[in-house]
């Protein structure tokens, strides 16, 4: 397994639009990284291009320090897991599994000895001599990871593994791939536009938009200091609720509750800052106060309830506007309630409203 | 041949077009394909401006209930009425049925907007829209799905989401007997199936028509749903308010669906005494509580019984931590994901896989040996041999 390294990557199909933009990348050996985003994020195109299926336009891929940019896909010894699988269907899981050894004409003994260590590492062992189309998507997708493994890859590039799966083999299997990464040690890639799937699967994110790096880090770094709106709005489900804000004489303000004081002051650096984006995610805004918790407190009359088994999710009115909160369930709020919703100030994310970075709010007493 | 087709439809209109709206009734409701019974006895009524969702894996029957409804499958058993007439009898085209389906089925040579408008040009909506009326109401639904901005292209030029949206506002746009939607936003990215399931749901709400809103996605099927109906292998398991369902699982089959992540149901064996134990699928035996015991032990047969254990009332524990109130059983952990708002454990204990709720910040390894924590009050019991629940 190698470490991977994109230098200054970019893609253009047509020579004036990006797909992707001088992309820098590093996946550190035994680590899988996420490339995830919207489709048309150039998510894709990395992955293609990591794999060698497509040419760079500019910049470099290293493995292991070596330049492989010019190298074809056989000479980068990538491994892939497609989305469909791609197996041999009137082949056993055994047989497909073993296919790559086959063709590099490995001993028939090694070939035994490699393909039951794969066969058990991915608990198949019950159904190692069934054709494969008589199988579940994800006891496939598991012959198709086993496939991967088998020939010892420099690097094994997932491509939306889990989208064909019912929701609980989803669910099972991204498990099982998590627990190969961290205890196999893999170096992998793993393209999603699923963000759940690319936290509980990944050690780092590399969130993508429109060809440009928006952010690379772990999940709870992505999901607690997101850099920008982009990647703030993107991931977190529910969603994170953004309100309009603007800043009068060092103080900040909601646009849709000009009289609540917000408890937070812009670091100095940022004193140009004239208009800002506050946001705050759903199981963040509390209805109950916190005695000496600094926070924003808002009157909102709940107008919606989604029962989502553990958690309800309210529908709240400001005024005109609506934001989500996020309860454990059961609650005793009702639709039509009016509460108070705490918005603590150390789970307020402060965006500059021109350009969405991140601001560094401070804590502020009121 | 099409202008003798299109007139005579028209024509028929007054005799037995079903109306817009209303409540429907199913009874029995069952299709056998050959030996397979796709779906086997459904009964359930669709209020006016109900939404009721149909849930289960792929084969569970729900695309056939949908085809059942609009007239696309003949049924092998039971009665449909829509306002207490029969409506299960009438041709395709009578039912009226604005059926979405999972594969979108746009007219590729055209735009968005006239894909959208076309049912409100079909042979049995002749004459009742005006070109005002045809364009306020794609408008409408194109707005409430954020897709005002691609009217003009075509599906070719769009993204797979894109299209299901414009399958979704086709079915939107009618005033018909019934809305079917066949997995309608599966294919949204997360934030605008979020955003969407509330709007569309709420609009639906304030319609005539009841909305059967089909989705293999448990949690999509609690948030959009005044009742659900969970069906596995053709077969109805529940049906009942997307709370009560959660709440109380009739069977293991429901419990494995429901939940973000789903209930964990492991088997066990116990034995009383004066010191009573429980054993985990073909692991070592643990003791465990006399009131923990004396919860399960009436719903145990011959010392086995299944246990329901919700993943957001486990907890993970040091494997050295001092004995407390709550039952503790010795597990390892299998895998660690962290998915932002908690971190989701795996854990392991005689072959059997119990996923736990923790806090975002957890640091457990996989291999770790730990012990699993978990309240007795909040245990369900299913039968060890059918799986019907037992106590909730």
């Amino acid at each position: 397994m190698a470490e991977v390294q994109l230098r200054q990557v970019t893609k253009s199909y047509d020579g004036h639009n990006l797909a992707v933009h001088s992309l820098d990348l590093r996946c550190p050996q035994g680590q899988m990284l996420a490339l995830l985003g919207p489709s048309g994020c150039g998510k894709s195109s990395t992955l293609k291009m990591v794999a060698g299926i497509e040419a760079v336009t500019s910049g470099e891929i290293l493995f292991d320090g070596v330049d492989v940019t010019d190298l074809d896909s056989a000479g980068r010894n990538i491994a892939m897991v497609f989305e469909d699988y791609a197996l041999y269907p009137h082949m056993s899981a055994f047989e497909n599994i073993a296919f790559p050894l086959r063709v590099r004409r490995v001993p028939s003994a090694e070939v035994d000895r490699k393909v039951n260590e794969a066969i058990d590492m991915l608990g198949l062992q019950s159904v190692i001599g069934v054709p494969v189309r008589t199988l579940s998507g994800g006891a496939q997708q598991r012959v198709s990871i086993g496939r991967a493994l088998v020939r010892d890859p420099a690097l094994v590039m997932f491509d939306e593994p889990l989208s064909h799966l019912d929701a609980d083999q989803k669910v099972m299997l991204r498990t099982e791939i998590r627990r190969l990464q961290t205890t196999a040690g893999l170096t992998s890639v793993l393209v999603t536009h699923d963000q759940t799937e690319a936290m509980a699967m990944a050690d780092r994110i590399a969130v993508m938009s429109h060809g440009v790096l928006q952010q690379i880090g772990s999940p709870r770094e992505l999901y607690e200091t997101p850099s920008n709106l982009f990647v703030a709005g993107f991931i977190g489900e529910s969603p994170m609720n953004f309100f309009a804000a603007s800043v009068d004489g060092g103080a900040i303000h909601l646009d849709d509750a000009p009289q609540v004081a917000v408890p937070l002051a812009l670091p100095s650096h940022c004193a140009h800052v004239a208009t800002l984006t506050l946001g705050i995610r759903p199981e963040d805004v509390r209805l109950h106060h916190v005695p000496g918790e600094a926070a924003l407190t808002l009157p909102a009359r709940v107008t919606d309830r989604e029962c989502c088994g553990d958690r309800d999710v309210l529908r709240l009115a400001l005024g005109n506007r609506h934001f989500n909160v996020e309860v454990p369930s059961p609650t005793r709020v009702r639709v039509g309630d009016v509460v108070d919703c705490h918005l603590p100030a150390v789970r307020l994310h402060g965006f500059d409203a021109a350009n969405g970075e991140s601001l560094a709010l401070r804590s502020r007493t009121c | 041949m099409l202008s003798r087709l299109r007139r005579s439809a028209t024509a028929a209109l007054p005799q037995y077009m079903a109306q817009a709206g209303g409540s429907l009734r199913i009874d029995g409701l069952g299709k056998r394909f050959g030996a397979l019974a796709a779906l086997d006895g459904l009964s359930l009524t669709l209020g006016e401006g109900e939404v009721v969702s149909v849930t289960g894996p792929s084969g569970a029957g729900k695309s056939t209930l949908a085809r059942l409804v609009s007239g696309l499958e003949r049924p092998s058993t039971g009665q449909i009425h829509l306002n207490g007439a029969d409506f299960g009898t009438l041709p395709t085209q009578a039912r009226r049925v604005s059926h979405m389906f999972e594969s979108y089925a746009l007219y590729p040579t055209r735009t968005v907007a006239e894909n959208v408008m076309s049912p409100l040009n079909a042979p049995t909506s002749l004459g009742r829209w005006t070109a005002e009326d045809k364009r306020r109401r794609s408008d409408e639904v194109l707005a409430l799905t954020e897709m005002g901005h691609l009217r003009d292209r075509l599906p070719s030029q769009l993204s797979g989401g894109q299209k299901q949206r414009v399958a979704l506002c086709r079915a939107l746009v009618q005033d018909p007997s019934v809305f079917v939607l066949d997995e309608p936003i599966g294919h949204l990215d997360a934030k605008l199936r979020h955003k969407l399931r509330g709007d569309i749901r709420r609009r639906q709400k304030r319609l005539p028509q009841g909305t059967l809103w089909l989705t293999p996605d448990g949690i999509e099927a609690m948030a959009v749903a005044d009742r659900m109906v969970v069906l596995v292998d053709g077969v109805v398991q529940q049906i009942g308010t997307p709370d009560d369902v959660f709440a109380k699982p009739a069977n293991v089959r429901v419990a494995r669906l429901i939940g973000d992540p789903a209930m964990n149901v492991v088997g066990v064996r116990i034995t009383g005494g004066a010191r009573p134990m429980l054993t985990i699928g073909e692991g070592v035996a643990a003791p465990i509580s006399q009131d923990f015991f004396d919860r399960i032990a009436p719903h145990a047969r011959d010392g086995r019984v299944s246990l329901g254990l919700r993943p957001s009332m486990l907890r993970v524990v040091p494997a050295d931590a001092e004995p407390a109130g709550a039952d503790r059983l010795p597990v390892t952990v299998y895998a660690v994901e962290p998915l932002g708002k908690f971190t989701l454990v795996s854990v392991e204990a005689g072959g059997e896989r119990i996923r736990v709720k923790t806090a975002a910040d957890s640091t457990w390894r996989p291999g770790q040996p730990v012990l699993l924590a978990l309240d007795a009050a909040a245990v369900l019991c299913f039968d060890a041999e059918s799986g019907a629940l037992l106590m909730s």
